[in-house]
């Protein structure tokens, strides 16, 4: 089968007000960046009665492809939350690498603090819960380093223009600029009107 | 038929009983024939006040209220009575209450100067009282106090002088006599009073608003005037409170003695001097070196600076302010440290080694859910 693209919130079931959809996807970005090896995805959505959860997220670890910043990441350091408010089902999975710090015992004990929030419609609540516990299980184990993210000076004046995001509105004859607007990728023929 | 019987022999029944409870007109004269009971007479034997005739007029006052006007008085009203009138501003009420050891008039009789000269003691008062022995805190030459009131007031200054830096000393006077102007207070107590920090009380008994104070000069030094002052008259004013003088005389001593001790913990500096360190007596006036202490003082002594009666405790809600903000402020950094340490650090963990199962490239197992319904 092949591979679906995933958010790190998808809410297709519309339980999220855009507010909080945007707050949850900070929180997740800032997980992210406290532990730049792993990652969450949240799925809310209403599954079929021949579906649970419990396999929706095997199949997701196995055949998403999430959108996150980092995209060398690989699904094995994935935590896929789902949450079925339908079915009133709550599951959480974890990749191959994260197994060895959340046994199943640990996972049950984070889906089971979560089922409060979730019974009162909480569902930021119940997702900043499960985050935070993920958390706390990993600092467990991991180790604290600096943050490292070097950032070497452009080569050239042509890649700094590249990738500094500036547009010309001439064409030099002896610079060939690439345009990349994203706010213009969606309207072509705006250059020419321009020009 | 039987019922018949029995209504008409009830029928006559109730005639018969009608007739007996009926008054009969015909018979006015039957009740003369009755013996009349005769009236209790007065005799001369009888005792109390004498048979009143109607000639004397006497009968209607002693019936009616003697002080009775307007209406209700009888012809007679007006003669005069036999009781003197009441008094004019009507308080004539007050005679049946019975006068209790209240507040106001024992303050009365504190503002009040005695109608009795005073009578100066003797020489021979004075020697006793220059002969009395240091450790004699109550000096009582002419004995105005039992024996058992005076061991009572004698322990309790005893243990006073135990507990306390101040010894007070009590000389007692009895009712209108005073000391004589040549006494001099460097001899009392065998010079007792020249020794470390004492007080000297003496106690006309039974007229509390005489008694006069001393104390030592290191304490009037260092103890404002308008303190002494208020300690002295609260003294007097609780021993005003009993109207015996023995008892005055204990809550004298008893107040006092509390008193003193609440000044040597307000005072601490004032007490710097050791107990038994003699003082050097100047010649001249006494009071120069043993100065007396006047509840008047309190009320003549300039009042006390807004910024004086709080600088102590502006002072110290100043450090504890800076203290507080200072730990407020310390902590708030230590918070902000650990913050920009967190943003700047990230948790790595450690690789783990793995096999692939259920043909899962990523993940192998089903994780955890539950329902929440």
């Amino acid at each position: 089968m092949d591979l679906v693209h995933l958010d790190r919130v998808t809410d297709a079931a519309h339980c999220l007000r855009l507010r909080e959809a945007q707050h949850v996807e900070a929180f997740l970005e800032d997980f992210e960046r406290r532990f730049p090896q792993v990652f969450i995805a949240v799925y809310l959505g209403v599954l079929p009665q021949s579906f649970s959860v419990a396999e929706l997220s095997f199949w997701l670890l196995n055949h998403a492809a999430f959108n996150h910043a980092d995209a060398g990441k690989l699904n094995e350091h994935a935590a896929v939350l789902i949450i079925d408010p339908s079915a009133k089902a709550v599951g959480l999975n974890v990749g191959y690498s994260l197994e060895p710090f959340f046994p199943v015992k640990q996972l049950n004990k984070i889906v089971q603090a979560m089922r409060t929030p979730l019974w009162h419609g909480e569902y930021v609540g119940a997702i900043e819960l499960a985050v935070r516990r993920v958390e706390k299980c990993l600092k467990r184990v991991a180790c604290r380093a600096p943050a490292q993210k070097p950032i070497a000076p452009p080569p050239s004046a042509e890649a700094f223009m590249n990738g500094s995001g500036l547009r010309a509105l001439r064409r030099s004859e002896g610079a060939s600029i690439v345009e990349k607007d994203w706010k213009n990728a969606s309207r072509p023929g705006q250059e020419e009107e321009i020009f | 038929m039987r019922v018949k019987r029995y209504i008409s022999g009830f029928f006559y029944f109730a005639l018969l009983l009608s007739f007996s409870m009926q008054p009969s007109e015909g018979t006015p004269d039957d009740s003369k024939g009755l013996e009349e009971l005769p009236l209790p007479r007065w005799t001369e034997e009888d005792p109390g006040m004498p048979m009143p005739t109607a000639a004397d007029g006497a009968l209607p006052s002693q019936l009616w209220p003697e002080n009775a006007v307007g209406e209700l008085a009888p012809e007679s009203a007006g003669a005069d009575s036999i009781t003197p009138p009441p008094p004019v501003n009507g308080d004539n009420l007050l005679f049946f209450i019975p006068k209790g050891p209240g507040k106001t008039d024992a303050g009365k009789t504190a503002s009040k100067k005695p109608a009795v000269p005073l009578k100066e003691v003797g020489a021979d008062f004075v020697r006793a009282c220059e002969r009395a022995e240091a450790d004699s805190y109550l000096i009582d030459p002419e004995t105005v106090l039992h024996e058992t009131q005076a061991e009572d007031l004698r322990r309790l200054l005893s243990y006073h002088a135990g507990e306390s830096k101040i010894s007070s000393y009590f000389l007692l006077l009895g009712q209108h006599e005073t000391l004589p102007s040549s006494l001099d207070l460097a001899k009392i107590a065998s010079g007792r009073l020249a020794h470390g920090n004492t007080c000297l009380v003496i106690y006309p008994l039974g007229e509390p608003w005489r008694i006069r104070f001393f104390m030592s000069r290191d304490i009037t030094q260092a103890v404002t005037v308008k303190y002494l002052g208020e300690m002295m008259n609260a003294c007097v004013q609780d021993s005003l409170q009993a109207t015996d003088p023995v008892e005055q005389l204990q809550r004298f001593a008893t107040h006092l003695s509390i008193r003193l001790i609440w000044l040597e913990r307000a005072h601490p500096a004032a007490f710097a001097i050791q107990k038994d360190s003699v003082v050097a007596i100047p010649e001249g006036d006494p009071t120069e070196w043993y100065p007396e202490v006047t509840a008047e003082a309190a009320e003549t002594a300039p009042p006390v600076g807004l910024w004086d009666q709080w600088k102590g405790r502006v002072v110290i809600a100043s450090w504890v302010l800076a203290g507080g903000g200072f730990m407020v402020a310390f902590a708030l950094s230590i918070v902000r440290w650990m913050r920009r340490r967190s943003r700047r650090a990230v948790w790595l963990i450690p690789e783990a080694e793995f096999t692939r199962r259920l043909g899962g490239a990523h993940c192998g197992g089903g994780g955890a859910s539950a329902r929440y319904n």
